[in-house]
């Protein structure tokens, strides 16, 4: 198989820079998510990679091998697209035989090859229908299909799962993430949602207007997200991020409570931040609580998330659901080695 | 009863020339259809609709001679014009530089009316002064027109008609290219296939709506407008050679005078041309369902 380097690339529509400088390089086998907001570029760098769209400047490596000025036929990939973009006048068995075709395979080889992808994702009974015909869902499963007909160097995926119902995209991510290990094919895989990078990626690249502000395993990300973007980007409910100014080993709410920061800091406006899961709620004053006013509770059947506030300082909890909300005299505890600390001006993790 | 009278009232101007225009017409031709008028000899009158027939359809060849002759002009004109208009549509579907600018001379033919069309080919191929008798006299042939050859009439015909409808063509299946969503073109394209087959497998496939819908409405047309160029380029001559049913149609009425016989033709021409409607209809509406 191959892998995917990105060197040095920069693309320009007109006047407007979409990407600015961006290098990757995808190992062979991988898996990795291009995370990022509606309009970062994420879809620009895919397409450039399956050669679709022309670059500014910069160089696009497949397999150790040049491919910048090649044509998207002549550089063996695979692209699963969001609007799944099947041939809407060809049968689904068309559909998945076109890549065949144009080589020129067999029709014994094609027809054992669409009955071996069909099988696969379960879409036998619909090869005789056209795409018009299906519901998102196995439009996607085809689109897919399309894609592992032949085993290409690389998989690219622009947000495949995007226009599916919850328990359907639920089931497809684990569907994707085993076939492509069972495959063994190299992905970029672009998504906007944080759950599909989070779940299945080997790597997430979090993309913020064209530049990289991190790239690393999910849990390093969740851990320790490397900008106020990224801690902010990823974790549902968002992390809580708090303005505050340092003194001596602590840091000092807006409210002028004190909060042990266990380490020193620079002086100065920096961000705390905390994840509303790792906040410990409870009726009873410890040595380092702070007393919590709830404004309002989300039941989400799994568990509740609770809004309110430290001394007018909002701040979201996440409480089990099993155990009850404490009443009026209510306190958080910060637990020191789940706190997070950025510049603020910057947005750097300190 | 008078407030359910008054719409009737504010319509009846509109309505009235509509019918002057459209029923009297029709009504007539079938009057003159059935009857014998012959303006030359007035004398001769009465209902004759079975003779009339007889006449047109079986006693005389030249409405079948008229009809094949429609017939040739039809399929070539239209073959012609939609491989022609679909080559341009391609060529202009990509960007280059300049298109915006260029593309409006495509389109001029089609604004001109077919009489000017009509004499700008009759003066073009004229066998004494005609730029085209100019270049053969040039390579020694004298005095040459294709439109006096009864075996070469219908090609002057067909070059002059591509000449003004194959723009036609050109923004039909342009509009249509334009509009078809730019994915399947792309997944295509990362399958592997390369320009010439994606234009077969993908483009045409399609287009076919919009191709079937753009060769009904030019067939329909060039059928029932098999006249005016060929009025001023030929008056459906030499002998017969170029005379469609829509030249018959006026030279039986106006030329000898039979006006029955010139009625059964444009009747039968409006029986056919509503057949076809029929079908283009049909397609319109099973676009739109699909
Ligand atoms: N053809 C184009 N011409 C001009 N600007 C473009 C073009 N295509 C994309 N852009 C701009 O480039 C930026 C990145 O677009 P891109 O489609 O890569 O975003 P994205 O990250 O995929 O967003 P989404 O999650 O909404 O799909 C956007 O600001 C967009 O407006
Ligand atoms: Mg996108």
């Amino acid at each position: 198989m191959a892998s995917i380097e990105v060197k040095n690339l920069k693309k320009k529509f007109g006047e407007v820079k979409v990407i600015e400088d961006f290098s990757l390089t995808v190992k062979d086998r991988e898996f990795i998510s291009l995370l990022g907001p509606s309009g970062c570029g994420k879809s620009t760098i895919l397409r450039i990679v399956a050669g679709l769209e022309e670059l500014t400047s910069g160089n696009i490596l497949i397999g150790g091998k040049v491919v910048t000025p090649l044509e998207p036929k002549d550089r063996d990939i695979a692209m699963v697209f969001q609007n799944y973009a099947l041939y809407p006048h060809k049968t689904i068995f068309e559909n998945l035989a076109y890549g065949l075709r144009i080589r020129k395979k067999s029709e014994t080889e094609i027809t054992a090859r669409v009955k071996e992808v069909a099988s696969l994702l379960q879409i036998e009974q619909l090869l005789e229908r056209r795409p018009a015909q299906l519901s998102g869902g196995q439009q996607q499963r085809v689109a897919m299909g399309r894609a592992i007909m032949r085993e290409p160097q690389a998989f690219l995926f622009d947000e495949p799962l995007s226009n599916l119902d919850a328990k359907l995209r639920n089931h497809m991510r684990v569907e994707i993430r085993q076939l492509q290990q069972r495959l063994g094919i190299t992905t970029l895989y672009v998504t906007h949602d944080q759950v599909e990078a989070m779940t299945m990626s080997d790597r997430i690249v979090v993309l913020n207007q064209g530049d990289i502000e991190q790239i690393g395993r999910p849990l390093e990300i969740y851990e320790k997200p490397a900008s106020l973007f990224v801690a902010n980007f990823i974790g549902s409910p968002a992390m809580n991020l708090i303005k505050v100014k340092t003194d001596a080993g602590n840091v000092v709410l807006p409210s002028g409570s004190p909060v042990a920061a266990g380490r020193t800091l620079p002086s100065g406006e920096i961000t705390l931040g905390i994840r509303p899961e790792r906040i410990k709620l409870s009726g009873n004053k410890g040595a380092q609580s702070l007393p919590y006013r709830i404004t309002l509770v989300e039941e989400l059947g799994s568990q509740k998330i609770v809004h309110g506030n430290i001394e007018g300082t909002d701040l979201t909890v996440v409480f089990p659901e099993d155990t009850a909300l404490p009443g009026e005299a209510a306190f958080v505890d910060l637990p020191l080695n789940y706190l997070h600390f950025f510049d603020a001006r910057s947005g750097k993790r300190l | 009863m008078l407030r359910r009278l008054r719409p009737l009232l504010f319509l009846s101007p509109t309505l009235l020339i509509l019918l002057s225009i459209t029923l009297f017409p029709l009504v007539y031709s079938l009057y003159l259809a059935s009857h014998t008028v012959i303006l030359t000899n007035p004398m001769l009158s009465g209902w004759s609709l079975t003779d009339n027939l007889r006449e047109v359809f079986i006693e005389s060849p030249e409405y079948w001679e008229s009809m094949l002759t429609t017939l040739i002009l039809v399929v070539a004109v239209v073959t012609l014009e939609f491989v022609l208009g679909l080559m341009l549509a391609y060529f202009f579907f990509s960007n280059f530089r300049g298109r915006n600018l260029i593309f409006p001379f495509f389109l001029m033919p089609m604004m001109l009316t077919p009489v000017v069309v009509g004499t700008i080919w009759r003066f073009l191929f004229n066998g004494e002064f005609g730029l085209i008798a100019g270049l053969l006299k040039a390579v020694g042939v004298e005095n040459y027109s294709i439109l006096n050859q009864p075996s070469t009439a219908l090609v002057g015909i067909v070059i002059a008609d591509v000449w003004q409808w194959t723009p036609f063509m050109l923004l039909l299946l342009l509009a249509g290219m334009r509009a078809l969503p730019r994915s399947p073109f792309e997944a295509a394209q990362v399958d592997g296939a390369n320009a010439f087959q994606i234009f077969r497998d993908i483009m045409l496939p399609m287009m076919k709506p919009i191709i079937i819908i753009a060769v009904l409405m030019r067939t329909i047309d060039a059928f029932n407008r098999m006249f005016d160029i060929i009025y001023i380029m030929t008056n459906g001559g030499p002998g017969r050679a170029s005379e469609t049913l829509a030249v018959m149609a006026f030279r039986q009425s106006f030329e000898y005078f039979f006006m029955h016989q010139g009625a059964i033709v444009a009747l039968s021409m409006l029986v056919i041309i509503t057949i076809m409607v029929k079908i283009l209809n049909r397609f319109i509406a099973g676009r739109k369902g699909a």
